[in-house]
């Protein structure tokens, strides 16, 4: 049980771990050999039965047959038997010895012997087994014929019912008066006929065959049939064996007789197709029948040999076509599908996932798995664009905090120390400021001092400088002249280049090339590619060169860096995130591709390849800025030259200044005191309020930061509380550039920056004494 | 033959006359086949066998003492004709010693043979308008037979006196000079058993007698 469960469960799980092609084989096999056999079981039925009706339509027609030649024979008996018995000699024989013997009893031996004689020749002519003479009381008057068989003369036959028949001249001899004479075990079945006198009966004439095993052969021969000679419900004999004819015999007495159809018997395991021929009767009375037996196995031996070997041929070439077929229609399926697995390994192999599985010519199954496939793909390849995409953007976001909190970091610094220098410088410049407007000065000492104010507004420009590197102004576009930022930016690494051996050269128009952008991170952009260039000039022998150069193209300003050195790897590829070809360590990867972001948000492009000469070219192009705006701001920018208009009129107001700083503070009375101003100067914030307090100004000047509780934002919200009218005199003095921008930009509020000339602090204080609007 | 043994009475006044019926029981009639087996179209019908078998029948004194002379002498013509292929008469008692003729009167051939233990003969074939005789010298019946044509048959009766005679159409007969006695008349049929009546006959009377043959061949013994 177990053993036959685990057989079945293996059987099982091999089935279906087994291969498409051996399953779809073995599954077609099974089928055709099921529907082999069903049609060869259906075609021996049909054919049993098909034969069945043959054998009984024979055996009815061999029925008829049988009895008609019966019939005819016994005719024919009585018909000859005329001829047979026209012997004169033989009647007159006869009818003497019936006369003579009936008037004196006594046999005459000459008579008797003659009518032997006769009767020996009648047999020899017609060569019949048993031939019998019997006077007209059916004695036997003489017999002849096989040893044995012929009666003693004067054996009384007139029992036997054809005899009687005949001697009783009731008429022709029929089946029914058929006889069947019994002598001991052997069986005859005989005739007989009446012989006439002028119309008197002078004996009868009984002409036999015996029933013997050779007469039996022969039937069986003749009609190709077993065959059964029964008396009453005995089997006289028959040419089947003891034991088949038994059960035969049983079988046959429970059949009934006199049907259209031949009955059907089953008897021994075998079906046999039977049809009666009654024989005669037996002295006993009993009807002797004469059965014709066909074997339906016998007759269907030949046809079932045959049919089962064509239906094996056949089966085996259906099996085998079958096999084939299930092999063909797997291999259409299965070639496909491991070409397919095998695209799949290259692909996972070689990561190339652009590649496309050519299959035009698979099935439709085929061609839907691919599309899948593909569909697949596409939207791996859609998922990850967007991923790189957003990795992307967020290492952009992610360099432009570091980058930022880099500058933060550095303007926190610059800030601190320009408002350091701011305020001593205020103090230097202004006090120079204030010295110059004096008149009495001689020539010597004004222009020494000229030369120092000069001297001293350049140090207000570097600071101013350094406050715009400190604070990233976002992205605020300033125009600025290219060329310039090019040779600022070559003059940075000059050195560095010179140091090594290598050349740097410009090349520039000679014109104004201004550009609409922020400059510090176009330089970042400019100073990365010479750069990379220095990097890539140390591998070379001879003498290393880059060449920048500037030239001018419709509306935009194209900057080329040309080099002599090994060339690019990837042209590509340069512009990738943290792709780089210097060694681990080096380089992050970021420096181009930061620069593409740069140039790209300024509407530029940037682009490297390998120069046809060799070496590197990168390319640069950014869209000129419009001239009409150039012009104004490039001066308005420019640092107060020594010719600024001096105030020519006095300020007559009531002004309050606040600064912490002293130095700043005295100079601010200083200016507003030689424009003829009242001026109030405190020291903080508290002291201010203190001091609006107590009086009236027209205009608030302040320190935006101030230590103490109350600083410049404090005032401003104070003012705006208790005195609104005076916001709009209020203007602020700061040194920082960085912290309070939208402070400012909030409250409107006049600012004038430190370290500011004598010019621009008076024009603020005006603008806001007289315009009540701001510029 | 019937107008001379009319005569002797005539002629001897002492003797008397037997006189009677002869019928013919059905079991004779019946042993006739009732069936022809040998159609012919061309043959007539069958005489009908009840009236044609009581000339058949011969009767005659067993054991009257025969007449020297008697019948020898004057048997005259005694003739079976061989007409349309038959014997006839087909029944012809003779006294013994008579000689019977056999003309053949039809166009064909004939034979007259006998196989009989009280003439045994053979006339050889031979053609119309022969005819050929035998002597009977013994008492008996003889059974003629034609050699050519098997179904022809003959019966002569060859009786040792002459008081004999065949019955009419209607079964009369009549035997007259008999003389007086008492004797034993035998009514004899081919195919029947002998029946024997006994009569006393007075001289100038006419006994009267009846015979009827029943006829179960079995019973009886022969002449």
């Amino acid at each position: 049980m177990d053993r036959s469960g685990g057989w079945r469960e293996s059987l099982h799980a091999r089935w279906s771990r087994a291969r498409l092609e051996t399953r779809l084989a073995v599954f077609g096999i099974l089928l055709t050999l099921g529907t082999v056999a069903a049609s060869f079981l259906a075609l021996q039925i049909e054919m049993q039965r098909h034969t069945r009706r043959l054998l009984a339509g024979s055996l009815a027609r061999q029925q008829r047959t049988l009895r008609e030649v019966e019939q005819r024979r016994l005719e024919q008996l009585l018909r000859s038997s005329t001829l047979l018995t026209d012997s004169p000699t033989l009647r007159a024989a006869i009818e003497t010895y019936r006369v003579e013997s009936a008037i004196d009893g006594a046999a005459r031996t000459d008579l008797v012997e003659t009518i032997r004689t006769e009767a020996r020749q009648i047999a020899h002519r017609i060569g019949g087994d048993l031939l019998i003479l019997t006077d007209e009381r059916g004695r036997v008057l003489a017999a002849t014929g096989r040893a044995g068989l012929p009666p003693p003369d004067g054996a009384d036959l007139s029992e036997v019912p054809a005899v009687r028949a005949a001697i009783d001249g009731t008429g022709p001899a029929g089946e029914r008066e058929a006889a069947v004479l019994t002598f001991g075990s052997r069986r005859v079945r005989a005739g007989a006929v009446p012989m006439v006198l002028q119309g008197y009966v002078l004996g009868a004439l009984v002409l036999g065959d015996e029933m013997d095993r050779a007469w039996l052969e022969g039937l069986r021969s003749s009609f190709d049939c077993e065959v059964v000679v029964r008396a009453g419900d005995a089997v006289l004999d028959a040419t089947l064996d003891a034991g088949r004819t038994d059960h035969l015999a049983a079988a046959l007495a429970a059949t009934t007789e006199d049907r259209d159809t031949p009955p059907l018997v089953r008897a021994g395991g075998d079906e046999w197709v039977t049809a009666a021929i009654p024989l005669g009767t037996e002295p006993s009375g009993h009807p002797v029948t004469l059965h014709l037996l066909h074997s339906l196995d016998r007759a269907l031996a030949r046809t079932k040999r045959d049919l089962v070997a064509t239906a094996a041929l056949i089966g085996a070439v259906t099996v085998l076509l079958a096999g084939a077929a299930a092999v063909l229609v797997s291999r259409s399926v299965l070639g496909p599908l491991s070409r397919l697995s095998g695209f799949l390994r290259d692909v996972t192999e070689t990561g190339d996932r652009t590649r496309r599985f050519e299959c035009t010519d698979a099935s439709h199954e085929m061609r839907i798995l691919v599309g899948a496939y593909h569909g697949l793909i596409d939207s791996l390849a859609l998922h990850e664009a967007d991923l790189r995409r957003r990795a992307q953007e967020d290492l952009e976001r992610l360099e432009r905090l570091k980058e930022s909190e880099k500058l933060a970091a550095l303007g926190r610094m610059l800030s601190g120390a320009a408002h350091e220098i701011n305020n001593p410088l205020t103090g230097v410049v202004g006090n120079l400021d204030i010295v110059l407007t004096r008149t009495d000065l001689p020539g010597p000492a004004r222009e020494r001092l000229d030369t120092v104010r000069r001297e001293g507004r350049r140090i207000v420009g570097l600071v101013r400088n350094l406050l715009k590197v400190a604070h990233r102004e976002g992205d605020e576009r300033t125009p600025f002249d290219l060329e310039r930022l090019l040779s600022d930016t070559a003059d940075l690494r000059r050195h560095d280049f010179a140091a090594a051996g290598m050349r740097l050269d410009l090349e520039l128009p000679g014109e104004p090339l201004t550009v609409l952008g922020n400059e510090i991170e176009l330089q970042q952009v400019f100073l990365n590619i010479v750069n990379n260039a220095f990097d890539a000039l140390a591998e070379v022998a001879g003498t290393p060169s880059l060449t920048v150069r500037a030239d001018k193209d419709a509306d935009r300003a194209v900057v080329t860096f040309t080099d002599n050195g090994p060339g690019i790897t990837a042209p590509d590829r340069i512009f990738e995130h943290f792709f780089t070809t210097k060694p681990v360590g080096q380089g992050t990867g970021l420096g181009l591709s930061i620069s593409r972001s740069i140039v790209e948000r300024h509407d530029g492009r940037i682009s490297a390849v390998n120069a046809p000469g060799g070496g590197a070219r990168f390319t640069v192009a950014l869209p000129l800025a419009p001239r009409a705006d150039a012009g104004p701001r490039e001066t308005a920018t420019a640092p107060p030259g020594p010719r600024a208009p001096l105030p020519e009129r006095g300020l007559r107001a009531s002004v309050l200044v606040v600064d912490d700083e002293p130095s700043v503070l005295e100079l601010q009375l200083a200016i507003l005191d030689s424009l003829g101003a009242t001026v109030v100067g405190a020291g903080s914030g508290t002291e201010a309020i203190e001091w609006l307090e107590r009086r009236a100004f027209d205009l608030v000047v302040s320190d935006l930061r101030m230590p103490g509780a109350v600083s410049g934002k404090e005032l401003y919200r104070w003012i705006a509380d208790r005195r609104p009218e005076l916001c709009v005199r209020l203007v602020f003095v700061t040194g920082e550039l960085v912290d309070e921008d939208a402070f400012l930009e909030r409250t409107a509020v006049r600012c004038v920056r430190k370290p500011f000339t004598m010019e621009e602090y008076v024009a603020a204080l005006r603008e806001s004494l007289h315009d009540l609007q701001p510029a | 033959m019937l107008a001379l043994l009319a005569l002797a009475p005539g002629l001897r006044a002492e003797t008397g006359t037997i006189e009677g019926d002869v019928r013919l029981g059905p079991d004779l009639l019946e042993r006739r086949m009732r069936f022809d087996p040998y159609p012919d179209p061309r043959r007539p019908p069958a005489p009908d066998p009840g009236r044609s078998e009581i000339e058949n029948v011969v009767v005659y004194l067993e054991d009257a003492p025969a007449a020297p002379g008697a019948g020898v002498a004057t048997a005259g013509p005694l003739v079976v004709e061989q007409r349309d292929g038959t014997f006839v008469p087909h029944v012809l008692a003779v006294p013994v010693g008579a000689t019977v003729e056999f003309p053949n009167a039809d166009v064909i051939y004939h034979n007259v043979f006998s196989l009989s233990k009280a003439a045994t003969f053979d006339l050889g074939r031979y053609p119309r308008g022969v005819s050929r005789s035998v002597r009977l010298d013994r008492t008996g019946v003889v059974k003629v037979f034609c050699h050519i044509h098997a179904d022809m048959s003959a019966v002569v009766l060859v009786l040792p006196n002459r008081w004999f005679a065949r019955p009419d159409a209607r079964g009369r007969f009549r035997i007259d000079g008999v003389p007086p006695g008492t004797y034993t008349l035998v009514g004899w049929h081919e195919r029947a058993r002998r029946v024997a009546t006994a009569v006393r006959v007075e001289p100038g009377a006419t006994a009267e007698v009846r015979v009827d043959i029943p006829l179960s061949e079995d019973a009886g013994d022969g002449p």
